[in-house]
């Protein structure tokens, strides 16, 4: 195959790949925005705001999305670097439960957790956003990763040594020295945190909470546009998030090797002399 | 430092052509590079170059990273087009051959190894493509393993090799296709310090012992200069001079070879007929020196003497072991300052403060070293060594 | 949970593990695995070749950041919305129904195979496809351009450098993706939920029906006995992905 056939075949393939994913959504675009007696409407979009079911979903949806990336990060990343520096033989566990929720169907987590949170609502109160609890759970598959790349990538060890022989404590250590350094790697958990709390349905529905995904679905019943108009929006919302970030991450990734090839590369006067 | 570092390695090698007998020795053929340009958009990566590498010769390119001499070495693999200039090897035209059939053997940074397959496997690779039999793919790879000293490792997987073992296979892979050139992409900028001056004699050896016409690019010039039979010095894209290493340390021609190649001091200069006049001292100069009355030459920190003032001692350059060449310096000289001493094992660096402001490096023995104390009054003067001056700033 | 699957009542029996081994129970857990199979195949093909699409373009191109993170949130995408959007697209009104129906006189609806197995089929592709690409992006971009060097100057033409070091080198983590692919479309339920609203054709739905079950009092328990399972299947299937990765990690570190 030559080069020009090849990137005719990719061209081809792309538009191919693009159409599956973009006529499903393109189909939700037209019915959110059918009007009753035929025609175009924006009603829908605008219900987005005006009706109080939703916006209230929406803002709990939010929270509980905030919540959640605040607490997979106040529990992983201490963890994490902690493991690396002290007990890099637990290491594989770490992983082992980090990876577990991604084995067990979310369907199973549900009927595991009625029993649990029958002790939750008793000590906390019966709030929507005990399922932050569940949800950075949840999350941990995918932050697991992200954050693992990250701190693969920079030398934890030295440069906590570095931090320490200056004199910082390890709360200057891990906040001031490593988390700047794996900030994209914060940032991309985070966001797919973010992607996935706001598309949860399972959980919440079973559980019988509403959030974002399980009002869209009631409305999915009494205002079918108004219901397609939120979920699109929703996934359109992330989207955008992550291409963001993605711009975000790159630019930081790519400055920092750029550093170490300067470093790893011995300066030409040094090197002479040596033998 | 590098003459003897050089020395060695010419002897640890057996002369070229002879004692070959597990290997076919090719000979090798002659490789041309002509007036090859490479430009990424309005990037010049080569700019004109020139190299012509004679049969069974080992031509290291050097310089800093950006220089374009990777890009010539995989110009020549065939892995990038040039975007002017002929590739000839053999004499015949390669500008047009796909890379996958220019018959060249080519060792990248690191790991390069197939990470799937055994140390063997690795190495039969290449002839499997050629379709060789099974039994003449382990032969050959058995005795190439032998002659990079693995043979005891061919089951093993790269992620079970260290580093400089993994770079033996690389090179005994690239050997196996019987190649007609040799290429070495910095082969050993990867490993610790150690392995590779181990690792570079070794090499050496092996390409002497197989006569293989071959490229090695690096930005390490004790490198270049311990293994290669002649040295090119390249700097945006050009070969600013190409010669054995000995005439490129001693007779650089430009400001950036001097400057690249070994430490150098910056020395104001007064021209005087066909001499230049460095610290009082009068020394020839070399061709390619500015026409200018004034300007700096570029001294070598050996050829630069260090004397006590109370005259107790005396340091001076390596070259200068036999005492016939005190005299031709005798009066001549400035004072100046010991401010700091580094000992390098049988050389000391000291670094000397002169009256006018500026500073000073010179190589001296050990035993002198220990004479000079800092803080101690001395004269420093030059060796009558030819010397490059090039305009001041 | 696992003690509530051995239990009725409060107190301990089997009868719950033996319903597992019922007839609907059983056909449901071999559609389940049919369609997680199908729908894992067919993700981790078609996911593959876009990673590679997406792989070839430069890491800094505007393609490659689309794609990557629509591919993030798609991979996440599911449940009543999704099923509704393939519902808009070919269910008996869907845009691309009436267009070829309006055009070609074309009847893709047909007897509503998108309600049944089929159109789960596709629709689990909608999800599966991106999470391949996220998955299995890492792999390909573990591909080193000196391995592609190398073998093409030892004299490897491009199909020789795929069937002999490229699929070769891919192999686990492919198939460690397609077993990944295959726990997510086993697990997935909401999607599952609203396209299929009778019957209960895959063990999830099962589940469901157990658990939401007000008739039979009880069946709470059956419920965790099918969760049971599924935990059981997925685990196999995870451990098996464990077993490639560490492989591929070893060879693409």
């Amino acid at each position: 195959m030559n080069a020009t056939t090849w990137r005719v075949v990719r061209t081809l393939a792309l538009l191919l790949f693009a159409a599956f994913f973009a006529i499903p959504l393109l189909a939700m675009l037209d019915f959110s925005t059918r009007a009753p007696g035929g025609g175009r409407t924006g009603q829908a979009w605008a219900n987005l705001v005006q009706d109080p079911a939703l916006s209230q979903a929406i803002i709990t949806s939010l929270l509980l999305a905030a919540f959640t990336v605040a607490g997979m990060l106040v529990l992983l990343v201490p963890t994490m670097i902690w493991v690396r520096l002290r007990v890099p033989g637990a290491g594989r566990l770490v992983e082992f439960l980090c990876l577990l929720p991604l084995t067990i169907p979310a369907l199973v987590i549900v009927v595991g957790m009625r029993n649990v949170y029958a002790w939750v609502n008793y000590l906390v109160s019966d709030s929507v956003l005990t399922l932050t609890f569940v949800y950075v759970v949840l999350v941990l598959p995918y932050s697991y990763r992200a954050l693992d790349a990250a701190l693969s990538s920079i030398n934890v060890s030295t440069l906590a040594e570095a931090a320490r022989s200056l004199g910082a404590g390890w709360p200057t250590v891990i906040v001031r020295v490593i988390v700047p350094n794996i900030r994209s790697g914060l940032l991309s958990a985070a966001f797919i945190s973010v992607a996935l709390v706001l598309g949860e349905f399972t959980i919440a529905s079973l559980a019988h909470y509403d959030n974002l995904q399980v009002v869209i679905n009631l409305l999915g019943k009494s205002a079918a546009t108004t219901s397609v108009a939120a979920s699109l929006a929703a996934l359109i919302f992330a989207s955008v998030l992550l291409v963001l970030l993605s711009f975000v991450g790159r630019s930081r990734r790519t400055g920092r090797s750029g550093t170490s090839e300067l470093v790893g590369a011995p300066s030409p006067g040094t090197t002479e002399g040596t033998t | 430092m590098s003459t003897s570092a050089q020395s060695s390695a010419r002897s640890s090698g057996h002369p070229s052509g002879t004692d070959a007998t597990a290997t076919s020795t090719t000979g090798g053929v002659e490789v041309v590079l002509e007036q090859l340009t490479r430009h990424y958009g309005h990037v010049r990566a080569l700019d004109g170059l020139d190299l012509r590498i004679a049969p069974g010769e080992l031509v290291a390119l050097l310089g800093p990273s950006g220089c374009g001499k990777t890009t010539a070495l995989r110009i020549l693999a065939g892995l990038e087009q040039a975007t002017s200039g002929r590739v000839l090897v053999g004499g015949t035209d390669q500008s047009r051959v796909p890379a996958n059939k220019r018959d060249m053997g080519m060792v990248f940074q690191a790991y390069s190894l197939f990470p799937h397959m055994t140390v063997a496997e690795n190495v039969a690779f290449g002839l499997k493509l050629r379709g060789r039999s099974r039994g003449q793919r382990d032969q050959r790879a058995t005795e190439m393993l032998e002659l990079v000293g693995l043979g005891a490792h061919r089951d093993r997987y790269a992620h079970q090799l260290s580093g400089g073992q993994q770079q033996r296979v690389a090179l005994a892979r690239a050997l196996a296709i019987e190649p007609s050139v040799l290429l070495l992409d910095e082969p050993l900028s990867a490993l610790d310090a150690k392995v590779r001056t181990q690792l570079r004699d070794e090499i050496r050896r092996v390409q002497l012992e197989v006569g293989t016409t071959t490229l090695f690019v690096t930005h390490d010039q004790e490198e270049a200069l311990a293994i290669a039979d002649r040295v090119g010095v390249m700097s945006q894209g050009r070969l600013d001079q190409i010669a054995p290493p000995t005439e490129l340390y001693a007779q650089p021609r430009t400001r950036f070879v001097a400057e690249f190649v070994g430490l150098t001091n910056r020395l104001p200069a007064r021209r005087d007929g066909d001499v230049a006049v460095v610290l009082g001292c009068r020394l020839p100069r070399l061709d390619g020196s500015a026409d200018g009355a004034d300007g700096v030459a570029l001294v070598r920190p050996e050829a630069v003497r260090v004397a006590r003032l109370d005259g107790a001692a005396e340091g001076a350059g390596d070259a200068a072991a036999d005492g016939a060449a005190d005299s031709a310096t005798d009066g001549a000289g400035v004072r100046g300052r010991v401010t700091s001493r580094a000992f390098l094992g049988p050389v000391s660096r000291v670094s000397c403060d002169l009256a006018d402001g500026s500073s000073v490096t010179a190589q001296v023995s050990s035993a002198q070293a220990q004479q000079l104390p800092t803080g101690e009054q001395v004269r420093v003067s030059v060796e009558p060594v030819p010397v490059l001056v090039v305009p001041a700033d | 949970m696992v003690v509530g699957a051995f239990q009725e009542g409060g107190s301990f029996t089997l009868t719950n593990v033996e319903a597992l081994f019922g007839r609907t129970a059983l056909a449901a857990l071999g559609r389940s695995v049919l369609l997680s199979g199908s729908t894992a195949v067919i993700g981790a093909v078609l996911g593959g070749f876009l990673t590679y699409l997406v792989v070839t373009a430069p890491a800094t191109s505007v393609l490659r950041r689309v794609v990557v993170s629509v591919c993030g949130v798609l991979a996440q995408f599911g449940g009543v919305t999704l099923a509704f959007a393939f519902i808009a697209t070919l269910g008996f009104s869907g845009v691309v129904t009436q267009l070829l129906r309006d055009s070609m006189g074309v009847d893709v609806f047909g007897s509503g195979w998108l309600f049944g197995l089929p159109g789960l089929i596709l629709v689990y592709c909608y999800f599966q496809i991106p999470l391949m690409v996220i998955v299995f992006l890492p792999a390909l971009e573990g591909l080193r351009p000196q391995w592609r060097e190398a073998a093409v100057n030892l004299g490897a033409t491009t199909w020789q450098y795929w069937t002999r070091i490229a699929l070769p080198l891919l192999r686990p983590a492919f198939l460690g993706s397609m077993l990944l692919l295959f726990a997510n479309a086993f697990a997935a339920y909401a999607t599952a939920a609203a396209l299929v609203s009778q019957g209960s054709p895959i063990t999830p739905l099962l589940i469901r029906a157990a658990l939401t079950s007000e008739i039979i009092l009880g069946r709470q328990d059956l419920a965790f006995a099918l969760a049971f399972e599924m935990i059981i299947v997925v685990a196999l299937v995870m451990a098996g992905y464990a077993l490639l990765v560490r492989r591929t990690s070893r060879w693409l570190r």
